[in-house]
Formats: C-alpha cells, sequence, structure tokens
C-alpha cells in the first residue's frame, strides 16, 4: 500500500529531525532521558526482529547487552576511541550469537525460550566470576576523561535507534522478512514450501545481537560504571519485552510506541517506587498477552479485513 | 507382486523403507515406484501408513529407514526445505495456509528467491482458478476449499517435478473439487507426475493410472485400479472378510 | 588426594540427595501443571516464595516453627493456586505454549515486585532447626533432613495420590487427553485448577522448607525457576518420575560442583546441565518427546 509507506517515511523522517534538533533547546536532564528512549527502542526493535518476526521468543536477550557492555568499557580502557569500542562491542556480541543460536534455534520455540531464559543469568554469573576480566562483583569504572559527552552519547544512542528501526523496516518488507513470518505462522509448512526455518531463524537471531552489544557498549560509556548486576538487568528484560509486545510486535511502529509509553511510565513511577514500575510492567504484560495479542499498534490500526466474500465480487 | 528395479522412467523410488514409533511398525519395507509423468494412487484404510510414507518421502519424518530415491538422488534424512527445492513438494490433509498473511504472500514465499517475476508467476495462478481477486485476503478469511486450493497453487509455485497429495479434495466442494482434478490432469498433460492419497475411488479409478494398495505399513496389491479392485488381500483389508466370487459392480467406497 | 577421601564423596553426596528431595517437590508440581495443560508456569518459583515469606511472617510475628506453618500455608496457597487458575491461567490453555510463557512470566514479574515492596529485597531465614545429626564419619544437617524427610513423604503423597485415587487418574486422564476426558464426563476445567492448586501447593511447601535452609529474599526465584527447568529438561516434560530422578541427579551435581570447585560454580551447574543436555537431546534424557499442545 504506497499511501502508507509515504506517510511512514514522513513521520519517521519529521520525528528524526526532531531528534536531531532536540540537543540545541533541551536541557541535560531531558537529553539523559531522551537517551534512555533511544536506547530502549534499539533494544527493543532488536528483540523484535528474532522474537517479534519469527516468534521464538527470547527470555535473555540482555545478555548480549552485558557483554557490549562489558566489551566497551574493557576496550575503552584499553585505549581504544570509543566510537571503535561500540562497534566492537556490536561485534563481539554477534560473534557470540553464531554458535548460540546455531546451538539453541534447532529447537522448537518452548524449549527455546527455556534456553534463553538462564542466558542472562549466565552472564551475570559468568562476569561475577571471570574476576581476572571483569574486576567481578565490583564493576567497572571509567574515567570521565576517557568518556565522550552527554551530547556524543546522545547522538550515538539515537544513531543506534534509527539503525535498528531501518533494519525492521527493511527486513519486514524484504524476502527475509516474508519468511520469517512464514515461520512464525507455521513453521512446518515454512519447511515444506522451501524456506530453510534454521538459517533464517538464525539469520534473524544473529542480526539481532549486534544492536543490543553496541548500545550495551553506550551505555556503559553513558553510566561511567557498570557492574554484573546492572548491565545482566532482569528489569532490563521486562521492559523490553513490554515495549515490544505493548506496542505491536512484529511491526515497525510498535517499539517506537511501546517505548514512548514505558519510559513515561517509567519517569513517573521509577525514581520512588522502581518496584510498582516493574509490577505494573508486569500487569501490562498479563493485558496484552490475555486482551491484545497485537499491541496498541494492532487497536490503532485494525486491519480493514473481514471475510473474503464481503469485499470481493463473487467468482463465477 | 514382482519387485521392479529402479529405472530411469521412475521418478520415485521407495526401498526397504521402515518406520518404526517406538514398537508400532508404521511402515515395513515399503517398496513403491512411481513412473515419470504418471498419475499414481496410494490407497489404503485408515492407519495403513499412508501420510507416514509422505512425512518420510517429503522430509518432515527423519527416523525411518531404507531409501528413498527420486530423480535417481537419495532424499532420505534431507531436510524438507531441500527437498522442495529439488522438485519434490507435497500437500497437507488438513490446511496449512498462512493465516496472517495474505494469498499472494502465501504464493510467493513458496517461490524462489531469485525469479525476479515471483509475484506474477503467483497471479498468474490465481488467474487460472479465478482467485486473482482474493490476491490481498488473509489466508485465515478463506473459506475451508479456497485454502486447500490456495495450498495446492502455492506447492505450484516451485514448478515441482513430483507433487504429493495428502487427500486434496477432502473437506472441499464438488465445483472446486472438480476445478482441482482438472488442474491436476492439466499439470500432468505438461509433465508433472503425481502421487496421490485419496479415498474416493471413482477418482482413482479415473485419474490414476498405477495404484499403491497399502495395509499395516506394506504394499499388499499393486497395478491397474480394475485389477486392485478384485484382489482378495484389498477387500479384507477394506472389508474384512472374503468376498463371494461375484462380478461387483461400483467401487467401494 | 584428600578429596577423593571415600567419606568426603559420600558425605557430598547425601547432601546432594537431601537438596535434591527439596527441589523434587518443587519441580515436580511444575510438571504436573505441563502434563495437564500444557502450560509451563514461570512463576511457580515465585509461588514457592509466598510459601517462604509466608512461614516467614508465621515465625517473626507468632513464633511458629515453620513445619507447624506447612498446616497452614499449604492449605492458603492451594486455594490461592486455585483460584489463580481460573482468573488467569484458563485464559492461556489452549493458545501456542509462548502465550502461556509471555502470561506466566508477566505473573512472576508482578509478585516479585509486589514481594519487593512488601519485604525489600533483604535477605530473610528461619533459623528454626539447627546444628546437624553426627551418624558415624557424616554430619547430616538437621533443617536439611527435616526438609528432605517432608519434601519426600509430600512427593509420595501426590504420587500415590495420583496413582491410585479416581481424582488422580482423572487427572491422568486430562493429562493424556483433555478432549477425550472431557467426552467421558471429567470436569476438565476443575481439574485444571485443582491442579494448578496442588501445583502451587507444593511450591509452598517447597518454600516453607527452604526458610530452614536457605536464605531468601523475593528476588530468588530466578535461581529456583532454573533449577527446575534443568530438572525437566533433563527428566523430560510431564514425566514424574523423571522429574524425581532429575531432581536427585541435580542436587548431587551441585553438591559435587560445590566441593570440588566453589559454591558459584555450584549456582551454575543447572544453567549448564541444561545447556549440556539441551544441545545433546532436547527431549530430555528421559523424554516424553515434546508433543505439540492439543488444540
Amino acid at each position: 500500500m504506497p499511501n502508507r509507506k509515504y506517510k511512514d517515511l514522513w513521520l519517521g523522517t519529521a520525528l528524526l529531525m526532531l531528534a536531531m534538533t532536540a540537543p540545541l533547546y533541551v536541557n541535560d536532564y531531558y537529553q539523559s532521558f531522551l537517551l534512555q528512549v533511544f536506547m530502549m527502542i534499539a533494544l527493543g526493535q532488536a528483540w523484535n526482529l528474532i522474537s517479534g518476526m519469527t516468534g521464538y521468543v527470547s527470555f535473555g536477550h540482555t545478555a548480549f547487552f552485558g557483554v557490549g557492555a562489558y566489551a566497551g568499557a574493557l576496550l575503552l580502557l584499553a585505549g581504544f576511541p570509543w566510537w571503535l569500542a561500540v562497534l566492537k562491542g556490536g561485534g563481539i556480541a554477534l560473534l557470540l550469537a553464531i554458535p548460540l543460536g546455531l546451538l539453541t534455534l534447532r529447537l522448537r520455540g518452548p524449549y527455546f525460550a527455556i534456553a534463553m531464559l538462564g542466558l542472562n543469568e549466565v552472564g551475570r554469573i559468568a562476569a561475577t566470576l571471570w574476576t581476572d576480566l571483569t574486576h567481578g562483583g565490583d564493576g567497572i569504572s571509567l574515567a570521565p576523561d576517557l568518556l565522550p559527552s552527554l551530547r556524543t552519547n546522545y547522538f550515538s544512542m539515537l544513531t543506534l535507534a534509527t539503525t535498528a528501526t531501518l533494519i525492521v523496516a527493511y527486513v519486514y518488507r524484504s524476502r527475509f522478512g516474508l519468511e520469517l513470518r512464514a515461520i512464525r505462522e507455521d513453521e512446518e509448512a515454512a519447511e515444506m514450501v522451501g524456506v530453510n526455518t534454521v538459517a533464517n531463524k538464525v539469520m534473524a537471531f544473529v542480526l539481532s545481537a549486534l544492536i543490543p552489544g553496541a548500545v550495551g557498549a553506550v551505555y556503559a560509556m553513558y553510566t561511567s560504571y557498570i557492574n554484573p548486576q546492572s548491565v545482566f538487568s532482569p528489569a532490563l528484560n521486562i521492559q523490553i519485552i513490554v515495549i515490544v509486545l505493548f506496542g505491536g510486535s512484529g511491526t515497525v511502529w510498535g517499539p517506537l510506541i511501546g517505548a514512548g509509553v514505558v519510559m513515561v511510565l517509567r519517569e513517573l513511577l521509577w525514581a520512588q517506587f522502581p518496584a510498582a514500575h516493574l509490577a505494573l510492567l508486569g500487569v501490562l504484560l498479563l493485558a496484552v498477552v490475555l486482551y491484545l495479542p497485537g499491541g496498541l499498534l494492532s487497536f490503532v490500526r485494525a486491519r480493514p479485513q473481514g471475510r473474503a466474500d464481503s469485499q470481493v465480487r463473487k467468482t463465477p | 507382486m514382482t519387485t521392479t528395479a529402479c529405472g530411469p522412467d521412475h521418478i520415485l523410488c521407495t526401498r526397504d523403507l521402515r518406520r518404526d514409533f517406538g514398537g508400532v511398525q508404521a511402515l515395513c519395507g515399503v517398496e513403491l515406484h512411481v513412473v515419470r509423468g504418471s498419475i499414481t494412487g496410494l490407497i489404503g484404510p485408515n492407519g495403513s501408513g499412508k501420510t507416514t510414507m509422505f512425512q518420510v518421502i517429503s522430509g518432515m519424518d527423519r527416523g525411518a529407514t531404507g531409501s528413498v530415491m527420486f530423480d535417481r538422488e537419495e532424499i532420505l534424512g534431507r531436510r524438507p526445505s531441500t527437498i522442495y527445492h529439488r522438485g519434490l513438494a507435497r500437500t497437507f490433509q488438513l490446511s496449512h495456509v498462512f493465516p496472517d498473511l495474505t494469498v499472494l504472500e502465501n504464493l510467493v514465499v513458496a517461490g524462489s528467491r531469485k525469479d525476479r517475476s515471483v509475484e506474477e508467476r503467483a497471479l498468474g495462478l490465481l488467474g487460472r482458478v479465478h482467485l486473482q481477486d482474493y490476491a490481498p485476503v488473509l489466508g485465515k478469511n478463506l473459506s475451508y476449499g479456497q485454502q486447500k486450493l490456495v495450498e495446492f497453487l502455492r506447492v505450484l509455485m516451485s514448478d515441482p517435478a513430483l507433487i504429493l497429495l495428502d487427500e486434496p479434495a477432502a473437506g472441499v466442494n464438488p465445483t472446486l473439487r472438480q476445478t482441482l482434478w482438472d488442474m491436476v490432469r492439466h499439470l500432468n498433460g505438461l509433465g508433472t507426475s503425481f502421487l496421490i492419497i485419496e479415498h474416493n475411488m471413482e477418482v482413482v479409478s479415473d485419474l490414476c493410472s498405477d495404484v499403491y494398495v497399502l495395509s499395516e505399513g506394506s504394499v499388499i496389491a499393486r497395478g491397474a485400479f480394475d485389477a486392485i479392485r478384485e484382489d482378495e488381500q484389498v477387500l479384507e483389508a477394506y472389508f474384512g472378510k472374503t468376498r463371494e466370487p461375484r462380478a461387483g459392480r461400483g467401487a467401494p467406497s | 588426594m584428600e578429596l577423593l577421601d571415600p567419606i568426603i564423596l559420600l558425605q557430598l553426596l547425601i547432601d546432594g540427595l537431601l537438596a535434591g528431595a527439596l527441589y523434587a517437590l518443587l519441580a515436580c508440581g511444575l510438571n504436573l501443571v505441563f502434563g495437564v495443560m500444557r502450560v509451563i508456569n514461570l512463576a511457580h518459583a515465585e509461588l514457592m516464595l509466598v510459601g517462604a515469606f509466608a512461614a516467614y511472617l508465621l515465625y517473626h510475628y507468632l513464633g511458629w516453627h515453620p513445619l507447624w506453618s506447612l498446616l497452614l500455608v499449604v492449605p492458603m496457597v492451594f486455594v490461592l493456586g486455585f483460584y489463580l487458575e481460573r482468573v488467569l491461567i484458563e485464559c492461556v490453555v489452549g493458545r501456542p505454549l509462548l502465550t502461556s510463557l509471555l502470561a506466566t512470566y508477566g505473573l512472576s514479574i508482578i509478585l516479585l515486585n509486589l514481594g519487593l515492596l512488601a519485604f525489600t529485597s533483604e535477605y530473610k531465614s528461619v533459623p528454626e532447626l539447627q546444628g546437624a545429626l553426627v551418624m558415624g564419619e557424616f554430619a547430616i544437617s538437621k533443617p536439611r533432613a527435616a526438609a528432605a524427610i517432608v519434601s519426600v513423604l509430600l512427593t509420595a503423597a501426590v504420587f500415590l495420590f495420583l496413582d491410585r485415587t479416581r481424582l488422580g487418574k482423572a487427572i491422568r486422564a486430562v493429562s493424556e487427553h483433555a478432549q477425550v476426558a472431557a467426552i467421558c464426563g471429567i470436569d476438565v476445567r476443575m481439574i485444571r485448577m485443582l491442579t494448578f492448586g496442588l501445583s502451587a501447593a507444593m511450591a509452598a511447601a517447597a518454600g516453607v522448607m527452604l526458610t530452614m535452609i536457605y536464605s531468601f529474599s523475593p528476588e530468588s526465584g530466578a535461581d529456583f525457576i532454573q533449577k527446575c527447568f534443568a530438572i525437566i529438561i533433563i527428566g523430560g516434560m510431564g514425566n514424574f518420575a523423571g522429574a524425581f530422578y532429575g531432581s536427585l541427579l541435580l542436587g548431587v551435581v551441585e553438591a559435587y560442583v560445590g566441593g570440588f570447585a566453589s559454591s558459584q560454580w555450584a549456582e551454575a551447574v543447572a544453567y549448564l546441565l541444561l545447556v549440556a543436555v539441551l544441545l545433546i537431546r532436547p527431549s530430555g534424557l528421559k523424554g516424553v518427546a515434546y508433543a505439540k499442545p492439543q488444540v
């Protein structure tokens, strides 16, 4: 539908323009807030790529974020320029995702979900135990003179959020995306009509690890201190899942809408009552899963489809 | 029954196909040949192993032993998607149309990735059965008969040399059913081979030049339909009794 | 080498079996829900913690010994589970497995954070039963022994219930083929509610026992649910005996790893075992091969 494509493009470009110029007229506090929104968008879109489009829900995706954060921090300490640390952070996450994906995506959906469940915890434990590399539970502190400015981090995050969204948008319209959706609908039937389900799933999985890795690295530079708990965070996990599901999983706009809503809620609640915020997210998740599986987007944009006969002239 | 060797005029040959499900022998050494360009029927009472055969041949079930040669190439144990790309396609008994994809998308996804004109191909196929207006309709919004038809068209997207049809007409209204059989005949005229599981004996006798009868995992008869019809073993398998020596009329239904 | 001293090996074995018995109570409950409803309850560990915190409260404010608390907490949580099923789980039965995973995940997040709101993330414990029984060369920790005995008794009771009683057989019928059971006049929905209640009660019992052995916080659920999954994957989903033996196995492996390496590595055992089994044999070592949920 060409109309919708152009509308989307206009809206997207307008938002991007807004975001790019925001630092000019918005103070540091709001820049920080927006940076975190972009972070959620980027993470959400990446998760969307595997869980939304193929239906293989990954419960442990924050592991890639954590790996990227540590990679970024350590590379920065080792003297690499920040942008290289970010790229390599993404790269390392991607390299880890390859064997991981090959191993776990042979499994059917629920088994995959269970395997992924522990991944975040494995990352956390590994970071805690491997003290030589990661300083264990003490975490890693980054001296201010190593760090890029808030504005630089802002634009890094914005770039990652835009890239992630563009990747999802491209995949969605591509043959690859069609095959992923077919896998989500009916994996057996997809295999039967020539879709190599394992290759496609692994591709999506690996692609979905790249962005969180890079985002993690930027996050490390933004907060200047990371430890196993803060980056291999179950709280982050639920936020990502709710963002995508609430907004509309498997779509391009869904994570954008979801990120907006969840971050606003977070602004209101997190500082005083982080537990209340997360409990509320749990309720949102339940509500979406039980009553609105397509998320807000399906509510806003109901597809005008009824019974086939009613909209198509009767064929002889 | 004479055992035929697998020759160049056979597009599909299975040899000593065995499938054991933890004690239940679904296939006990099945040997089957499909002559190139023929429409071969696979009949037998429920539970005789017909669908298991299809599962094994198409690669969905990789736990069988024996040999499956497609176009002189061993395909037993290969991925279904690989087998599909080699030219062997299969439909299911129950509709497996992708519910949240449009009819057009349902067809396009089954076509070749490298094909630049895959959408035209899809529309062309839809046109042949007068379903071109249904291209933007979601799979789940089609009637059951339409779904089965679309599923049939879907496997045609890759221009397969051999198509396995699993009760393609089950649950479909007579008009669409006729459309389906016409297409089968048409494609067969162009060279496509078929192996069809059917319960409707009229169709089998009409369409199939060669018929295999499966019972409890073994082939108990093979040949032209008229010969099979009178076969003692076949009747016993279906009806569980010996028939009186009288020329019967009409196929058992 | 000292570590290969048979006394130590045997001691670790005993410790492992005792821990495993407790895991068994927990894992069998989770397994039961899966078998009957094809639902994977990610909130199972949080239900366990409900039991644990209830016992803690009873101990702190009324001075109740955990073994007495069992009598109150277990029926209470049974009722909680019973109605939770009606209100929540019923809505996801029959839907794709991932729907139930997400829904119960949401529930676990809610329970976890309500727990944090109520109790903060401080670790609690119930230091009732202390010390160890010394039998020859071996020391058997009293709280662990008590927990293990109670767990084994309860697990055995549930097993006999499922095996011998009419209601138990009805439950098994539903887990084998819900549609046929319905046709035979079994109230399938009631069975599901009862099963979920039973599973929650088992979890809560494990939770009460837990308070005597470990210190816990609302966030302790993650480790236990991971253990449960490792156990169930090893034993095969839906397989009662498999879950029992898998639990013992996990307990023993953890004990040995803890003894020879470190307790931190022992924490990781569940995750590593899970990954190992998923790679080698996705349907579990004893498995009922995973079947598609019956639509």
